[in-house]
């Protein structure tokens, strides 16, 4: 008896636990669909206190925040094998050495891993983050360049090297993916960047978001009484300041030439929106698709199939939902596509998105389309690969057998095959009738034919 | 066109006169077939191959038909008897 009742007391309490610990995960939770463990990389402790700003507008979005020097040999992105954060800000540029687990290799294993990155470089640029930067195609200048314009500089940069650039060209300057960039960004007031360019390759993965419109512009090195004798690495157009990557796991990737960016100095810039933005996207808090279900049936049927027959008419059906303000919304695409494939798409047909009914639930919108089977056989996919910039991508497939028409199946006694049957029917009745003739004619013939040779 | 008037009458005469019955007998057989395998062929091409496997059981059937006779034709041929000498007598 006692021991029941100790039983009893011990599996209340593991309720009550798991209650509490279900209500207190619930109260931290971030804003972000991938979760709020942020590690923080500085080169100097004391470095928090530039960025308080920026901090604080994570803080408030219930991201838990740990602070760490890049050097510090304790700090580790994993624990067992698992990713111990969800995002890395790399603030910390300068450190060269990094003689712990945060070195890029690790970095590029965390990205790898699903973790979202935010790198911040500026002009102090240790080749190790470079190095870092190449994996993602993505040349930074060297060490000690900036980027400057003599013709398009901020008034309050007082030292004369006019590095303090105003990118006020919303229009030309910036990304217009609208997923990644917000209306009140583009519409806002210019960006002050002083900082270091970068050059971007040509994988499909990176998104360019800020760069340089002015032909004036050129990175170069920033040393008092610097000539610049040599052609600089980049100028013009070719200057990147800001660039995004989405690997095709959906971990995002964020480079920022500018420190300064992210510091408290421009309050009246459009810097804040910026980088809200850009935190925002990258700690994948927008432009998060996911797929709740997909469904395909024969027309006026419920139940799915294993295996469909050729020709058959099917309807297939996909939900998507968006992560939008910290909860799932329907997904307003026009243009998801499905397609049929056999090693080949077979057909690649536009989904039609349906209305949300007020009675059913409110978190995914229903994409559709009614399809006829092609005239092949085989084991075909149904698959979705939806992949537009910004958007995480999403590639669902379902693999369902197609067979051939059973011989029952085959229509019979088609009318414009009658005068094939015809033929058929009179090959085998004149066989008959030949042969029956043959037969009794042969003594007649065969008498003749004797007496012709006799 | 004078010369070949004379030399279908004199085909003719002949093929009435010196082929015995039963290879004429055999000769309206593949004529029927014939037929019946043209206007397969051309009513295919009017109409279209839709059903192709009943086009091409008809029109094969008649091909069929027509070698089948042809080879009786050639082993009932008095001329070849020489190449045919096992034939059983049931043949002719």
């Amino acid at each position: 008896m006692r021991r029941r009742l100790s039983s009893l007391a011990t599996s209340v309490t593991i309720v009550l636990l798991v209650l509490l610990v279900g209500f207190d995960s619930h109260n931290v939770q971030a804003k972000s669909a991938a979760g709020g463990r942020v590690l923080v990389l500085l080169d100097n402790e004391t470095d928090k206190a530039l960025y308080s700003q920026f901090f604080k507008s994570l803080e408030d979005r219930q991201y838990t925040l740990s602070y760490k020097t890049a050097s510090d040999p304790k700090v580790e992105l994993f624990a067992f094998e698992e990713r111990a954060f969800d995002h890395v800000i790399n603030f910390a540029p300068k450190t060269k050495n990094y003689d712990n687990k945060v070195n890029p290799a690790a970095l590029i294993n965390f990205v790898n891993k699903g973790g979202n990155i935010l790198l911040a470089a500026s002009t102090e640029l240790s080749e190790t983050i470079r190095d870092f930067a190449r994996e993602f195609d993505i040349e930074f200048d060297d060490r000690e360049t900036s980027v400057i314009d003599h013709f398009n500089y901020d008034e309050s940069d007082s030292d004369g090297k006019h590095t303090l650039l105003v990118l006020d060209d919303k229009k030309g300057g910036f990304s217009n993916n609208s997923i990644i960039l917000s209306k009140e960004t583009l519409e806002g007031p210019p960006v002050l960047y002083k900082g270091i360019g970068h050059k971007i390759g040509t994988i499909p993965l990176l998104t360019r978001i800020a760069w340089i419109t002015s032909d004036t512009a050129y990175s170069y090195e920033t040393k008092d009484g610097q000539v610049a004798d040599q052609d600089p690495f980049i100028f013009g157009n070719e200057i990147s300041l800001v660039s995004v990557l989405q690997a095709r796991n959906n971990a995002r990737v964020a480079f920022v030439g500018s420190l300064e960016l992210f510091q408290d100095r421009y309050p009246k810039s459009g810097n804040q929106a910026l980088i809200d933005d850009l935190i925002k996207w990258t700690f994948q808090e927008k432009g998060v698709l996911r797929v709740t279900s997909r469904r395909h049936h024969q027309e006026g049927e419920i139940e799915p199939l294993e295996t469909y027959r050729i020709k058959d008419h099917i309807v297939y059906s996909i939900e998507i939902s968006e992560y939008v303000d910290d909860k799932w919304h329907p997904f307003n695409g026009t243009d998801v596509q499905l397609e049929v494939i056999m090693l080949d798409p077979y057909i690649r047909r536009t989904l039609t998105p349906l209305e949300i009914q007020p009675e059913g639930h409110q978190y995914s919108r229903i994409f559709e389309t009614h399809l006829q089977l092609p005239d092949v056989y085989g084991v075909f996919k149904f698959k979705v690969n939806y992949k537009r910039p910004g958007y995480s991508y999403i590639v669902d497939s379902v693999t369902v057998a197609v067979r051939p028409f059973r011989h029952n199946e085959y229509p019979r006694f088609i009318l414009s095959a009658y005068p094939y049957y015809a033929s058929a029917a009179s090959m085998s009745v004149g066989f008959l009738v030949f042969s029956a003739v043959w037969i009794f004619n042969k003594d007649t013939s065969a008498k003749k034919e004797d007496k012709k040779n006799n | 066109m004078s010369s070949v008037k004379p030399a279908i009458d004199k085909l003719l005469k002949s093929y009435n006169k010196e082929t015995p019955q039963n290879l004429k007998l055999i000769d309206a057989y593949l004529a029927f077939i014939l037929v019946s395998g043209i206007l397969q062929f051309v009513y295919v091409i009017l109409v279209g191959t839709y059903p192709y496997n009943a086009f091409l059981a008809g029109f094969i059937s008649t091909v069929g038909q027509f070698v089948l006779a042809a080879g009786l034709r050639i082993q009932t041929n008095p001329n070849n008897s020489g190449q045919f000498k096992t034939i059983s007598p049931e043949r002719y």
